[in-house]
């Protein structure tokens, strides 16, 4: 008997496992099969190098949740920096890289194209990109070839605090004011605020940043006004807190974050000055390598759309790049945008002071070092 | 015989294969990236610094050649002593009441105060600094209510700052090895001495310090060794004004992208660490040596 028990009941099992594999099966199947054309890409994982902070999670609001709602693909933020970013594209050359998209500054672009961690960019592929604001596009083009999409687009300009500082200031060299003198910030060349300070200083005398008699001219300007500085923040944190606590009362700041601090309800304004800000933007570049060749195009679709960005500007107060976007109000009441608002920003060529940002900075540290 | 070799030889290869782990993780982090560093550090590059094939030891012709990147390494060393006098001078008092005190209480209370800066980041350190140093911190509020100065002061803007930030930041290694070492000390030999007449400050000198010399020696070279690295205090805290050879390093690695440039300052600053180091183990050394013959 129980030898005839048991082939019935492994037959049984047997059955059992049989349909449950088959259900499984199905379900399996039917699951794959209904990665519907609405959800192309479920399953996927994009890797998006970004900034931390109100800046990503303005990019999580605007751009990701649809992005994952409307592909079915998962975006994995990863927080830093662009020079931690190309380092980190750099360590892992020839292999996967760690990023599919990174965000990058004009400064980090030219040493990104030249090591060929980013890809020249198939700008057909990127649905609206002839929407995107010209001269900011331009920024992201080396040598003939296109690379970025352009998103964040700000100005730098002067920041100061409105109960210190009796008169506003109106162009770079009133940083050098005597009747702020103690209490001005510098930034100093080993971040980019510090260059675009020193480069709209040079214009204002008439002058460019890649000649170097009007650099050595505007730093007898600073150097006579040594003991003027107060702090030398070396990051936009810096600044901040700087105009907050006292430190400085005056300094070079990107208009987004000037506007956002008094927006919050510090004693804050900003100016552009009369002879033209300098341009600061963000943009966004395919790694080399990439796994998710076509998700990250994807991505950049919704990265230049009209539809996504205002949102994106809305929580960061940086203006974005497509001309056909529409902001609220207040928006468009302080930030500079659209078609034409940066023709007379100052753009810095990056490709051609890279290779001199070494001396300058040896040259500021001569002069301000301790 | 034959059974103690016996014996002994099985515990000799479980000792060998507990080595064996933390040796290839040494080798793995640390020996291995030090190589790499230095294949680095001899790569050509071009206008935009990324490195090119071959070799070259003009990196370090031009840390030897530029004159900020070579008083950087020396700017360093001399702020890595100024610390690190200093850390041992403000330490040993410590050390020694919280080795000394019966007071359970008073040893927890001052424990828990010389460790504190150890349960922070060294950025969340650095930025209590600016909130005190700042121009509406409690410094300059002081200054100004003792009417010493009628408007604030950039006090951010010194090297003093940096210094003391920068010493508020590494005294907790120095106390840590002093009490270590203070700790052994005998009270035996404390009660020899003044039985044997001698006063407090000889017994100081003679029993407690030549005594101490090991830990003292070991809290000089952690340091010394960290303060010359340093960049993240003299970076929050100064603003990148000081000349240091950690904030050189880090800013060609990070913002001009001369990783073979940061990489060959990086060997010289190891090598100047290496030989400052091996000059305080001699020191400890020659001591230790000369106390064992008086």
């Amino acid at each position: 008997m129980p030898s005839s028990r048991f082939p019935r009941r492994a037959g049984l099992l047997a059955t059992g496992l049989s349909l449950a594999l088959a259900l499984a099966a199905c379900g399996g199947g039917s699951s794959d099969e209904a990665a519907d054309p609405n959800a192309p890409f479920k399953g996927k994982t994009l890797k998006v190098a970004a900034y931390a902070g109100s800046w990503g999670e303005s990019l999580t609001k605007a751009f990701v949740e649809p992005f994952e709602e409307n592909t079915g693909a998962t975006v994995e933020l990863v927080p830093g920096d662009p020079a931690s970013w190309l380092t980190g594209l750099r360590s892992a050359q020839g292999g996967t890289p760690p990023y599919d998209v990174v965000a990058f500054t004009p400064n980090v672009i030219p040493n990104a194209v030249d090591a060929g961690v980013v890809q020249a960019l198939d700008t057909a592929k990127v649905e609206n990109f002839g929407e995107l604001n010209e001269v900011l596009v331009e920024q992201s083009n080396i040598g003939g070839q296109q690379y970025g999409v352009p998103l964040s687009v700000g100005s730098t300009g002067i920041a100061y605090r409105t109960d210190k500082v009796k008169t506003a200031p109106k162009d770079w060299s009133d940083l050098l004011d005597p009747a702020t003198c103690g209490h001005a910030g510098l930034n100093p060349l080993t971040f980019n605020m510090g260059v675009e300070y020193l480069a709209g200083l040079i214009r204002e005398n008439g002058g460019d940043i890649q000649n170097q008699a009007d650099v050595d001219a505007a730093f007898a300007e600073l150097a006579a006004a040594k003991d003027c500085f107060s702090a030398f923040p070396a990051d936009a944190p810096s600044v901040e807190s700087g105009l907050q606590n006292g430190d400085t009362w005056i300094s070079a700041h990107w208009d987004g974050r000037a506007f956002v601090m008094q927006n919050n309800g510090d004693p804050v304004d900003y100016a552009y000055p009369a002879s033209g800000s300098v341009g600061a933007l963000t943009s966004f570049f395919v790694a080399e390598n990439t796994e998710e060749q076509d998700l990250a195009y994807e991505f950049l679709n919704y990265l230049a759309s009209s539809e996504y960005q205002p949102t994106f500007s809305e929580g960061t107060w940086y203006a974005t790049s497509n001309d056909s976007n529409e902001y609220p109000a207040k928006f468009e009441e302080q930030i500079k945008h659209g078609k034409g608002a940066y023709d007379d920003f100052q753009w810095i060529d990056y490709q051609a002071l890279s290779p001199k940002l070494a001396d300058l900075q040896a040259q500021w540290q001569k002069t301000f070092g301790s | 015989m034959s059974i103690a070799l016996a014996t002994r030889a099985p515990r000799l290869r479980r000792g060998q294969v507990a080595a064996i782990v933390p040796t290839l993780f040494m080798i793995g982090a640390f020996v291995v990236p030090l190589i790499g560093l230095a294949m680095l550090s001899l790569r050509p590059t071009n206008d935009l610094n990324t490195p090119q094939p071959g070799w070259t030891f003009e990196q370090y012709q031009q840390v030897w050649d530029t004159g900020y990147l070579r008083s950087s390494v020396l700017d360093s060393l001399w702020l890595s002593i100024r610390v690190t006098l200093t850390c041992a001078v403000v330490a040993y008092p410590v050390a020694w009441f919280l080795v000394r005190t019966s007071s359970r209480w008073a040893r927890t209370a001052v424990f828990a105060i010389v460790l504190s800066p150890l349960l922070t980041s060294e950025v969340v350190r650095s930025f209590g600094w600016r909130v005190v140093m700042g121009g509406q911190g409690p410094v300059n509020a002081a200054l100004q209510a003792l009417q010493i100065t009628d408007d604030s002061i950039p006090l951010l803007r010194s090297g003093w700052t940096v210094f003391l930030a920068i010493v508020h930041v590494l005294l907790p290694f120095a106390i840590i090895t002093l009490t270590a070492s203070l700790g052994a000390i005998d009270d035996a030999l404390l009660r020899a001495s003044a039985n044997l007449g001698a006063s407090r400050t000889r017994t100081f000198f003679t029993v407690v310090l030549p005594l101490s010399v090991p830990g003292l020696t070991a809290g000089l070279m952690v340091v010394f060794s960290l303060a010359m690295g340093i960049y993240v205090t003299p970076l929050l805290v100064g603003g990148a004004t000081m000349s240091l050879a950690g904030l050189q390093i880090q800013n060609m690695a990070m913002v001009v992208f001369d990783q073979p440039g940061a990489a060959a300052l990086s060997f010289v600053l190891l090598t100047v660490t290496l030989v400052a180091c091996a000059l305080i183990a001699l020191f400890g050394s020659l001591t230790s040596r000369r106390r064992t013959r008086g």
